[in-house]
């Protein structure tokens, strides 16, 4: 069957390929701005589909796949690709032609794909990209011979410069798209049962022939994708799969190797590879992945990415700061006194504040993470930290989303998409809040300064720095428990691939970043809005009556979100707390940092210089008294603060980014619930652990 | 075509303990059948030539030169993989 | 302001915000929401 091109329909492309193989780069390249990224329903794999024009001027649609290795699918994102080839997803129909991007310098393997591409029997078109890179090395390609063998056309193609791609354009432009001119060949016995299988299948011989092929190649453990198939059709699979086997042919084996063979014939024959020397990729490696020097080197570079950070987003945080004081002020100024002008100036604009003062950070770290990607370099990282990462069960590719959580867990969960195992990307995700980030910092630094009043600079650095690597602990116990017990998979292997290094490419890092940063700001942006209207609402009402005089920290005492601090009461005194600690414990819900701005309205600090309300809101809480004339703020009862706020999940773009990456409000909740019970435990152990040792 | 049986090849070592940037040929793979296929499908085949290049600076994973490109492995799946040594 | 308009105004704004996750609950539930990949293959169609 051709794919013609007619005037009325449009021509839907797919571009299909192995992971690293500039796949995105041609779709960038072809489509420009002229793209949409979605997600398709039900999976977190990003639906990128974009419109590009022929050299006719005629429209096609052309739609990114994710990279995959082989259509035996192992991960969600592959999954979504060979669903895609097979016209099985609702948000694309089947492909009229396939570009399959091929990179040239690693033939062989990517050719393993385009093997499995030409059974589908779609129009295919080969992308032969990176041939600069290859020539580089020292490979020669025969293009003539190529083509011969593929039965395709095959578009030599540099999409970092643009090379190619006209002549690809016009080869997806012709009228009629041929069907491949040859099929690599299979063992006769398997070709056989696949044709007779495909009878049993409701569609089309042409359609019916690839997915039937397969069926048979599915093995043990993937036999539960054949749970969505009609039971007959179950039942003929495998009964085909126990005739080969009795016939002494694994089906998926016999399959590759077959597919290998014809791809070592072909290869021999079309690609000449001159020995060269070291590569310049391998040299680098050499030192970057170098017992000592690589280590070192690791370090710097992650030393040099959170300096990066912190110092770049100083200004800009502090500007956003601003803006949105000035913003709450111009509010309170300018709309007559009522409930609505408080509801925007103190919850509102505060609650979106609170969390837009982030941006810059999210921003540089999503930049950072792009660069490594791009660069080959995130693959060493996952290398040389997948040793450490396997004992507490973790892969290596975990080390990267976990170490940007100490920058904002946001871009940090987001980062773990790249982890192919869905079991590990889960955990990954739910220890993630547990690296210390920012936003604990004021509450550490208040916390720490009520405990400890007269102390040098090295003791606070000291309790610190024990916070930062508590954090770690409990994220690796953590992790490991969940690797014993509900996270159970058997063995997942590392298979990671290790790309030659390349220039990352400014232009798309940077496009990566604001559009990452752009979709986190319109999906946390409403719901973090819609949560600061009401935690807004239970800390301003009921109202005192307007006759008496009462003071902000009367007022809020007797507030919604007082009352559920009072009635909290009796679970947070375990812990040594009070209502008042309550309250902020309400109030910090959605962002950590609101807790010293709530203990300020508490305890009745007035003023706008935040140095001189920090300092007397530490002395009036350390002076505070209970009711028999005990302090309120013992060291007991700072310590056990402290580790609650180190293990608590207390941020609301956490809890959307969560929610977002695991497409559903489960995970969140559980999360939430057991890092909330976590922080519990933890601050109710250091509290009597704390009496037993005789601390006050 | 069976091809689980080993090869009848007297000398047959684990992938792991190669020296490194030693060459060797695989004559089979000894694994469960689901990592089995993945690494054959990776180009991990029988006959196929793999060098070792590199142990990461913990000790594992490794890093091995398949078919034109490179793979990391943990030793743990490169001791189900036995090459003849080049 | 009116002091009635004001409280109107506040309500509705809370009220929507409830709304906001309530909705969303009850999208989810309609939908898919079981995090896996829910297409069935479309065997139906020839």
């Amino acid at each position: 069957m051709n794919a013609v091109l007619n005037a009325t329909s449009i021509r839907h492309i797919a571009i299909a390929g192995n992971p690293n193989c500039g796949k995105s780069t041609i779709f960038n390249a072809l489509t420009g701005l002229r793209q949409k990224v979605g997600n398709y329903s039900g999976v977190t794999v990003e639906h990128k589909v974009g419109r590009f024009y022929g050299s006719h001027g005629e429209a096609m649609s052309l739609v990114d796949l994710p990279g995959n290795y082989s259509l035996q699918v192992r991960s969600p994102d592959e999954a979504v690709s060979r669903d895609v080839l097979l016209g099985r997803r609702l948000e694309e129909p089947r492909p009229d032609a396939v570009v399959a991007v091929v990179d040239a310098a690693n033939l062989e393997r990517n050719l393993y794909l385009v093997a499995q591409l030409l059974d589908l029997g779609l129009p295919t078109v080969i992308a032969l990209n990176m041939v600069d890179m290859a020539e580089r090395n020292g490979i020669r390609i025969d293009l003539a011979a190529l083509e011969e063998e593929l039965g395709v056309p095959v578009i030599p193609v540099v999409a970092t410069k643009g090379t190619g791609l006209p002549q690809l354009k016009q080869a997806l432009s012709r009228t009629q798209l041929p069907a491949p001119a040859k099929t690599p060949p299979m063992p006769a016995i398997i070709e056989t049962e696949a044709r007779t299988l495909a009878k049993a299948l409701p569609m089309t011989p042409k359609l019916a022939f690839p997915e039937a092929l397969l069926l048979l190649s599915l093995h043990d453990r993937a036999l539960e994708d054949l749970a969505e198939y009609k039971p007959d059709i179950v039942q003929a699979t495998l009964d085909a799969q126990k005739r080969l086997r009795d016939a002494g042919v694994d089906p998926l084996c016999a399959l590759v190797e077959a597919r290998y063979e014809w791809i070592d014939r072909l290869c021999h024959r079309a690609v000449h590879q001159t020995a060269t020397g070291l590569t310049f990729s391998d040299r680098l490696d050499q030192v970057l992945t170098h017992r000592i020097w690589g280590g070192l080197c690791f370090l710097t570079a992650m030393a040099l990415m959170f300096f990066c950070i912190f110092t770049f987003s100083q200004a800009p945080m502090h500007w956003i700061d601003l803006g949105v004081h000035w913003a709450s002020n111009w509010i309170s100024g300018h709309l007559p006194e009522s409930n609505l002008r408080d509801l925007i100036a103190d919850g509102a604009i505060p609650g979106v504040g609170s969390v837009t003062v982030f941006l810059p950070q999210i921003l540089i770290l999503y930049f950072f993470l792009g660069l490594l990607e791009d660069s080959g370099y995130m693959a060493r990282a996952a290398f040389m930290m997948d040793r450490i990462m396997s004992a507490v069960g973790l892969h290596g590719k975990s080390f990267i989303p976990l170490l940007s959580s100490f920058g904002c867990a946001v871009p940090g969960i987001m980062a773990a998409r790249t982890i192919e195992n869905p079991k590990d990307r889960l955990v990954t995700i739910l220890i993630a809040p547990l690296m210390t980030c920012p936003a604990r910092l004021p509450v550490y630094t208040l916390m720490i300064a009520v405990l400890t009043p007269g102390a040098s600079a090295w003791t606070r650095a000291g309790i610190l720095l024990s916070l930062y690597v508590g954090g770690i602990v409990a994220a690796a116990a953590l992790a490991w428990v969940f690797k014993k017990t509900v996270m159970r998979t058997e063995k997942s292997m590392l298979l990671l691939e290790l790309p030659p290094y390349r220039m990352p490419s400014l232009r798309s890092t940077v496009l990566r970043m604001v559009e990452r940063a752009w979709t986190f700001v319109k999906q946390a942006g409403t719901v973090i809005l819609a949560l600061s209207i009401l935690l807004w609402a239970l800390a301003a009402f009921p109202k005192p009556p307007a006759s008496a005089h009462v003071t902000a920290s009367a007022a809020i005492s007797q507030s919604y979100a007082g009352r559920l601090g009072h009635w909290m009461e009796p679970v947070i005194r375990p812990l040594g707390y009070d209502w008042k600690i309550g309250i902020g414990l309400v109030s910090s819900f959605a962002a950590r940092e609101v807790f010293v701005g709530t203990m300020a309205i508490v305890y009745n600090v007035e003023g706008d210089a935040k140095a001189e309300a920090a300092t007397s809101l530490r002395d009036i809480m350390r002076a505070e008294r209970r009711a028999d004339g005990t302090p309120v703020f013992t060291p007991r009862v700072c310590v056990s603060l402290l580790v609650f706020y180190a293990l608590a999940l207390q941020c609301l773009s956490t809890i959307v980014i969560v929610h977002r990456e695991t497409n559903s409000w489960r995970w969140p909740l559980i999360q939430i619930v057991l890092l909330t019970s976590l922080a519990w435990l933890g601050a109710f152990a250091v509290f009597h652990v704390g009496g037993w040792l005789g601390f006050l | 075509m069976d091809s689980f049986a080993p090869t009848s090849r007297p000398v047959s070592i684990a992938l792991s303990v190669l020296d490194v940037r030693q060459k060797g040929q695989i004559t089979h793979l000894d694994l469960p059948s689901d990592q089995r296929a993945r690494l054959m499908e990776m180009g991990l085949t029988p006959g196929a030539n793999v060098q070792l290049i590199r142990f990461a600076p913990l000790g594992d994973p490794i890093e091995i030169e398949v078919r034109g490109y490179r793979l990391s492995l943990r030793k743990r799946e490169a001791e189900g993989i036995r090459v003849a040594c080049l | 302001m009116n002091p009635i308009l004001d409280q109107l105004l506040v309500a509705a704004l809370i009220l929507t915000a409830l709304a906001f996750f309530v909705l969303r609950a009850l999208r989810r539930k309609k939908g898919c929401n079981c995090g896996c990949d829910c297409t069935a293959p479309k065997l139906k169609k020839p």
